[in-house]
């Protein structure tokens, strides 16, 4: 930045604002612009205009308020979008569901000053049961500031952590990321200060990725990070850069998420114009980044290191065995770190905050606060903000608000394709990257899908398994044939077809495939298959109890050698010698003796 | 080599990057037409094979023309719990097309789409770019009307 966006005097090398009286008056009333004067927000992320925000912006903005009219991104309350929040006179009113019909009511006690009971949900939003059990370090701007104004940013203590990055030089960024406990937030939970420690010791071109590639189904938190505070990530970004000496980035995301990618490009610009990125960052000679944004091209293997960066080759999206590591050989032959964007964002806080108020968040070797997100038969369903090691009967109950319609709950799945059913006895589990996998489900990037008595869960396998089936790469043959064999047994089990020994072989099949999987897809493909059959195996015995006896019938390639007629324990088979015989289908009880001893296989089962 | 083509090709002549190249591709034509296809990969010495590889391998690109209106419906686990197959087939009666097909008049394409996100407002598609949440069958038909209405 060469002048300050405060003051709009000169900048010194390596701030974003001075430290004069002048600037932290201006800070300030950005900060009471946005925490105590009079305005009107309302929350345009994709959930909120899935809900029909922007015709209640559209009248807000057309009814001449006397207060200005935001567009914020999500809190997070999406089960309670759209969500506009009103304050006057230092009082916060905040509104959910207020679409377009309600908002001419409301928009009449804005006038008057007062409250309207209808869609009121609270003043503050620590007051609401959805957050209480909520710690909010990574999301505290969502739903509060506007995404794309980066002023807002910088006055809420935003970019305070890169002005402490460029003070320290790359292995003491290294050691604070190492100190804080931070884990790799995509899913396996990796220590992020170990990626970036053999990252920065390579030399040479090299880049840097952002995984954004959020193709688990049911987990849509970076899609909710990038829409409503883009500037937490490209900052935590710019950190790594710093610490890496990376000076190309790259940020993989979904085409699926026009609004996203739309916010992305908007913010790197704005941080271009800033002297955010780019070239000589906050004036420091040599400290030069450059962005730019990828989408994927809808291919969930892709969210797999290895396979992203062929992607982003331009190639097909085929995962590679490792060694050698990314960081080694990577993008067009180049050292490449990836990591998650809610780990980036987590770099800036770190930086912002300090390793030691990190390390106290969490449990042992689970530090911090991890984004999840609640959807399926769960009353409030949204993003949540939890320090890891909460309970899942806590992410459930207390934060989710229990099940939809009084159902009785069931299953909690976690981790998406690649996670686990868990079933109510383990819901005082706690819910990090060591409790998890331990179930058999993964963290994943953080869905958390409820499913309740109604929910069948070998239809869930099957359906998880038609997600990995249709998704696989088709490298290697464990995971393409594999998948495809084990949904055709689950399959026949779901439509009451199948058979006992089919439940051994779908469990030899699932180690198979999870035992020599070339990359991640493959090995975590049976987690839900496998999850299912450990907590919900009488789900699995009653869908084959419900499956039709074999019906036997004797064809025209029989002998009438009499075999069939002699073994038969119930007498329902009657003929003469020679000549074709007959099963009475009344009297038969499906042994399948017959088809067994018949010397000429003329006996058919239907 | 027709102007669209021409800009194209200068754009990714460095790169030769097939993703980008079919993403630009199909953003100009709608889809990624057989004809330009063979004229770029002819000229920027990428093989056919390769070029169809890349285009068959990602869900994003599209051999044939799309409707006027994509409605991609989403199949994400919240969305499946949530009845999304029963939408599946409302919508599917209601255009007479089957999955990916597009109606005779052009107008609608309707894909099945791993999961757009909006898992907390599910069931939940998107019609070019604008997401729609809650449905129900009849919520579904009925903003699919509304657009071919508004059409007119």
């Amino acid at each position: 930045m060469k002048t300050c966006l405060f003051c709009g005097k000169e900048l010194e090398v390596g701030k974003v604002h001075h430290e004069s009286s002048e600037c932290k008056d201006k800070i300030s009333e950005v900060n009471n612009y946005l925490e105590k004067d009079d305005r009107i927000t309302v929350g345009v992320a994709t959930c909120g205009l899935a809900a029909g925000a922007k015709k209640s912006l559209d009248v807000l903005r057309s009814s001449k308020l006397s207060m200005p009219v935001d567009e914020v991104g999500c809190s997070g309350m999406c089960f309670n979008e759209p969500i506009v929040s009103v304050r006057i006179a230092g009082k916060t009113f905040i509104y959910g569901e207020a679409t377009e019909d309600k908002i001419r009511n409301i928009i009449k006690t804005i006038k008057d000053g007062t409250r309207h009971d209808d869609c009121f949900i609270g003043e503050k939003l620590e007051d609401i049961e959805f957050f209480k059990k909520q710690k909010r370090v990574l999301m505290s701007n969502c739903g509060l500031v506007s995404p794309l104004v980066v002023e807002h940013y910088i006055a809420r203590e935003g970019y305070k952590g890169l002005m402490h990055a460029v003070e320290l030089d790359s292995g003491e960024i290294i050691a604070e990321i190492k100190k804080s406990g931070l884990r790799g937030r995509g899913g396996a939970g990796f220590p992020t200060h170990m990626k970036w420690d053999i990252f920065s010791k390579s030399s040479g071109e090299k880049y840097l990725v952002v995984n954004g590639d959020e193709g688990d189904p049911g987990a849509f938190m970076n899609r909710t990070l990038i829409e409503s505070d883009p500037f937490r990530i490209l900052e935590g970004f710019t950190i790594a850069s710093r610490a890496t000496g990376a000076k190309k980035g790259i940020i993989y995301t979904r085409a699926e998420y026009p609004l996203a990618v739309e916010t992305l490009e908007k913010a790197i610009s704005i941080c271009e114009e800033n002297n955010l990125l780019g070239k000589d960052i906050l004036g420091i000679k040599g400290f030069d980044f450059d962005v730019e944004v990828k989408t994927g091209a809808g291919a969930f293997v892709c969210g797999e290191e290895t396979s992203l960066m062929k992607s982003v080759e331009g190639k097909r999206g085929h995962p590679m065995p490792r060694p050698p590591y990314p960081a080694q050989k990577g993008i067009l032959g180049h050292p490449t770190n990836i990591n998650n964007v809610e780990t980036y964002a987590h770099v800036a806080n770190v930086l912002r905050y300090g390793s030691s108020f990190y390390e106290k968040i969490g449990v042992e070797k689970n530090h911090g606060t991890k984004a999840i997100c609640l959807a399926g038969k769960v009353l409030r369903a949204g993003v949540a903000e939890v320090p890891l090691g909460i309970t899942l009967r806590e992410v459930v109950y207390d934060i989710g608000g229990g099940l939809k319609n009084g159902k009785k709950f069931k299953a909690v799945q976690l981790g998406g394709p690649s996670g686990g059913c868990i079933p109510e006895q383990f819901l005082d589990t706690t819910l990090d990257f060591d409790s998890v996998p331990k179930l058999g489900a993964i963290m994943g990037s953080g869905g958390v899908i409820v499913l309740d008595e109604d929910d069948s869960m070998v239809d869930v396998a099957r359906f998880f398994l038609t997600f990995t089936t249709s998704e696989s790469c088709g490298k290697c043959v464990p995971c393409r044939e594999g998948t495809k064999r084990m949904l055709e047994i689950v399959d026949r089990v779901s439509k009451g077809m199948g058979q006992h020994h089919e439940i051994e072989l779908l469990k030899r099949l699932a180690k198979v495939v999870q035992d020599s999987s070339l990359c991640g897809l493959g090995k975590s493909a049976p987690n839900p298959v496998l999850t299912t059959l450990k907590y919900f195996g009488k789900e699995y015995e009653e869908a084959l109890g419900q499956k039709k006896p074999n019906t036997f019938m004797i064809t025209d390639r029989c002998i009438g050698c009499g075999l069939c007629k002699r073994n038969c324990p119930v007498k329902a088979i009657s003929g003469t010698p020679k000549a074709k015989h007959h099963i009475d289908q009344e009297t038969c009880v499906h042994c399948g003796k017959c088809h067994k001893v018949c010397p000429v296989n003329a006996i058919d089962i239907l | 080599m027709d102007k669209k083509l021409q800009k194209i090709f200068d754009k990714h002549k460095e790169d030769r990057n097939t993703v980008a190249i079919l993403q630009d591709l199909q953003s100009e034509y709608g889809y990624v037409p057989e004809k330009e296809c063979k004229e770029l990969s002819l000229a920027l010495d990428i093989s056919m094979v390769d070029m169809f590889g890349v285009a068959t391998f990602y869900s994003q690109f599209k051999l044939e023309k799309e409707g006027k209106y994509v409605i991609s419906l989403c199949r994400g686990t919240a969305c499946h719990v949530n009845k999304s197959e029963s939408i599946m087939k409302a919508l599917e009666t209601f255009l007479g097309v089957q999955e990916c097909g597009t109606t005779s008049d052009g107008l609608f394409t309707l894909v099945p789409v791993n999961c757009i996100g909006a898992c907390a407002r599910a069931p939940a598609m998107m019609i070019n770019g604008t997401v729609y949440g809650s449905l129900t069958d009849e919520k579904a038909i009925e903003i699919v009307k509304k657009i071919k209405e508004g059409d007119k």
